[in-house]
């Protein structure tokens, strides 16, 4: 109890840091709020008039006041409201880490199938045909970027054979390909690190052992080397999904499929300081319990890494 | 762990997923149903506060007033007709018989509230509309404003004053317009479906549907309409205008509102002196930017507004001297390859930003043309204009874009730009005898007199060579013109959805 209290504390210390700095540095950035809201390249707005705006925000008083008045926000739940849009931050966020969350998923689940089949056969197999496909996918998964494969997958399945939409978000059939351009390059960091892992695991001498003790290859695989080499691969996991979690701008523009990366390109550019802070805040918290699940998982199927006791 | 099983199950459901997609593809396209694809992305359709102007643009929301496509003057809307009345004072009056997507009927209580939420919501629209009281006078309403303000009518043009049932609940979302169109459902950030509104005030919408979905990608915006799966896309992809015209598609390139110009800062440094402001101006190739740069897709401007406007101005032959003949008129000398006076070389700042992509290789072409007349120019990027341009001076010239007379009238230009309180005024013009014809022009009711004042003011900022003014920007608008009638790419891009457009199968 004592420890579930000390890392809570631990974490919304940490939270507070984060959110702080980022507050800071926002303000430090160039760029006016008040300038975008009074829509200064379109209409008129003299100095006074610019100046009784900044007032009536809040934005001449000193940043400490600003900041305190935010964290006053996040106890409404509401977490202000975005000054473009006057609508609430946490409906605008939830509405986009939904769609993030459907290409994320989309995306790793490609990933899996492309570098799980790949990674295993790999380095299961001696055969040079099977470890070659697997190096051509993960260096060419490497070499070329989502966008550029959203394009020629464009070209193709949309264009050319019409066969799925060019964009927008209809169901799954608008998600096959944001999620093969997602998960092409994803799956390229996922081959050789399957394949590295497990050929370890299988030269370990306990492999060997059970192999004397006469269990079959599929049971030593499945249940012994996989899950020995396992561990690894979900940490690599787990940056993958902090990194996903920050939304993946050029495939939701590419795509119009509205995740939160592209809602945070628009809300920096346009100045938008609750949106912003609202997304630091929740991106933060989602990354810190993404962390705590790998880490609890990784000590479910290691126990020596939590005694750091593994070699 | 995953087994052969698992394995073998995802593949199933994801290879399933593909065949729906291909099966859900080839669902017929709805009859009299138009896909229209814009560039910006919205995440509320809030009139009062969208900047994508979305709810107008779509049909959804009408104003009081609007521009006129031809002849570029105000033109009645949901107001039938409008006087000064003295005292600073405007009586509007209201169409009749004009219902609200949810039935009500539009008085002068309604549209009172909705300018009302508007200043409320939008600090832009509170500053422009500068307005001190509305009352409501029987079936009409009495606007004072705070000021003297003869463009206060044409500032009624612009979207965000649209007039909408304040009642109604759901505005970010639903919002209740007077519109063509009514929204069926809107998806933020990717599309607003709508549906033809049966009790439109003026001849029913000719489509039964639209679907105005948001890309800010130019190549996948061109992609849908090759695909098939739009019919109008709105700034296509310029490298690709070549192939849709190959492939029957029709692309429109209209003139706007807008304008590149050089920005000059007249408050220190070499830009102070007019010689070399019009030497500036006469390095400048227009030609060259709106071929090479633009691509053709520009016209060369003279001045601030496109010559359609009736406050446009016959700008007086030129005097042709060259760069040179302008520096050496103003003291430079040419000395080892570069131009020089007291001994010293002119060097220049020239801001530019990468908002606007142009701009940067504008930048560029005129840095190369003024290092052949010995001036070298040092180009510096910044990432907010207005806001450095308004807080420092350690530049000379500054390429720049904005719009003129967005809402039809000249006076927000010339106030924002060449008036010493100006938000815009980033040159610090403080020229007595031009503030004073600027005050003249904001006492000036009449509408041909502010368009001869209009005139005078943009040929002396000629004369004087404040800001050089480069080209206006066409807009590119591609579409499927064998399904599509009754399309017109508008010089404000402020209305796109209309009742009279259709589609043919």
């Amino acid at each position: 109890m004592h420890s579930i209290v000390k890392r809570l504390l631990s974490l919304s210390l940490f939270t507070l840091l984060i959110t702080f700095s980022c507050f800071v540095l926002l303000r430090l950035l160039p760029g006016d709020p008040v300038l975008t809201l009074l829509n200064i390249d379109e209409l008129s707005a003299t100095p006074e008039q610019i100046e009784a705006a900044r007032r009536e925000l809040g934005y001449d008083q000193p940043m400490l006041v600003q900041y305190v008045r935010w964290l006053q926000d996040i106890f409404t739940l509401r977490l202000g409201n975005s000054l473009q849009t006057g609508r609430p931050v946490i409906e605008m966020l939830l509405e986009s880490y939904l769609v993030t969350g459907e290409l994320a998923l989309g995306g790793l689940t490609i990933a899996l199938l492309i570098a799980l089949p790949l990674g295993i056969g790999s380095a299961l197999t001696t055969r040079r045909s099977v470890v070659r496909l697997a190096h051509l996918v993960s260096m060419s998964g490497a070499a070329v970027p989502g966008f550029w494969i959203g394009l020629l997958l464009v070209d193709l399945f949309a264009v050319r054979l019409g066969w799925l939409p060019v964009m927008g978000r209809e169901g799954m059939t608008s998600l096959v390909l944001p999620a093969l351009s997602l998960g092409f390059p994803l799956a390229s960091v996922y081959i050789p690190l399957i394949r590295l892992n497990l050929r370890r695991e299988l030269n370990q001498p306990y492999i060997e052992l059970a192999r004397m003790r006469g269990i079959s290859e599929r049971t030593i695989l499945w249940r012994y080397a996989l899950r020995g080499s396992v561990p690894p691969v979900l940490s690599v996991f787990g940056l993958t999904l902090g990194s996903l979690a920050g939304g993946v701008v050029v495939l939701e523009v590419l795509f119009a499929y509205p995740g939160v990366g592209k809602l945070m390109v628009d809300a920096i550019l346009q100045r938008d300081y609750p949106l912003i802070q609202g997304y630091i805040l929740l991106t933060t918290g989602v990354i810190l319990v993404l962390h705590q699940g790998i880490r609890s998982l990784n000590w479910a199927l290691r126990p020596d890494w939590q005694k750091g006791t593994h070699t | 762990m995953f087994t052969y099983k698992t394995t073998s199950l995802i593949g199933s459901v994801f290879l399933g997923l593909t065949l729906a997609g291909c099966a859900a593809s080839d669902t017929p396209q709805e009859q009299n149903h138009l896909t229209f694809v814009y560039n910006f992305a919205t995440q509320s359709l809030d009139p009062h506060r969208d900047s994508s102007y979305v709810p107008l643009r779509a049909g959804v929301t009408e104003t009081l007033v609007r521009l006129d496509d031809e002849r570029l003057t105000v033109e009645p809307w949901l107001a039938k007709k409008w006087s000064y009345e003295g005292k600073r004072t405007w009586r509007i009056v209201l169409q009749e018989d004009v219902t609200f997507h949810n039935g009500k009927q539009l008085d002068a209580a309604a549209v009172k509230s909705s300018l009302e939420r508007s200043i409320d919501e939008n600090p832009g629209v509170k500053n422009a509309l500068n307005i001190e009281t509305i009352k409501t006078d029987g079936p009409d309403l009495l606007i004072q404003t705070k000021t003297t303000y003869p463009e206060f009518i044409s500032e009624l043009v612009n979207p965000n004053t649209a007039i909408i049932d304040t009642k109604a609940s759901g505005v970010t979302k639903e919002p209740m317009g007077t519109g063509p169109f009514q929204v069926e459902r809107f998806a933020p950030g990717t599309k607003v479906e709508l549906k033809r509104f049966k009790s439109y005030w003026q001849a029913q919408a000719k489509l039964d549907s639209v679907d105005f979905v948001f890309n800010e990608d130019a190549s996948a915006r061109t992609n849908a309409l090759r695909a098939g799966q739009a019919d109008i896309v709105y700034r296509p992809e310029i490298e690709s205008v070549k192939q849709l015209k190959s492939e029957g598609l029709t692309v429109q390139a209209t003139d706007t509102f807008r304008v590149h110009q050089l920005t000059m800062n007249v408050a220190n440094g070499p830009m102070q002196s007019l010689e070399v402001r019009q030497a500036m101006d006469a390095l400048i190739n227009r030609k060259q930017l709106v071929d090479h740069v633009l691509q053709g897709y520009a016209v060369p401007a003279r001045g601030p507004f496109l010559s359609s406007f009736p406050f446009a101005p016959d700008y007086p032959q030129q005097v042709q001297k060259s760069p040179e003949e302008w520096l050496k008129q103003a003291g430079y000398t040419k000395q080892n390859g570069r131009m020089q006076k007291d001994g010293r070389p002119l060097k220049l700042t020239l801001l530019t930003y990468a908002a606007r992509p142009d701009l940067p290789l504008i930048a560029q072409v005129i840095q190369d043309d003024a290092k052949k007349i010995g001036v070298a120019i040092t180009i510096k990027q910044i990432d907010v204009p207005e806001e450095y341009m308004a807080s420092n001076r350690d530049w000379d010239i500054a390429t720049y874009s904005n719009l003129t007379a967005p809402r039809g009238d000249a006076g927000y230009y010339l106030n924002a730009t060449y008036h010493p309180n100006g938000g815009l005024n980033f040159s610090r013009v403080a020229d007595p005898k031009l503030t004073k014809q600027i005050e003249t022009l904001n006492e000036t009711i009449q509408i041909e007199e502010r368009s001869r004042l209009a005139e005078q003011i943009a040929r002396y900022v000629d004369e004087k060579r404040y800001n050089s003014f480069l080209l206006h920007p066409s807009t590119l608008v591609a579409c499927d013109s064998k399904r599509v009638k009754g399309w017109k790419t508008e010089k404000s891009e402020y209305y796109m959805i209309t009742n009279t457009l259709q589609v043919t199968d």
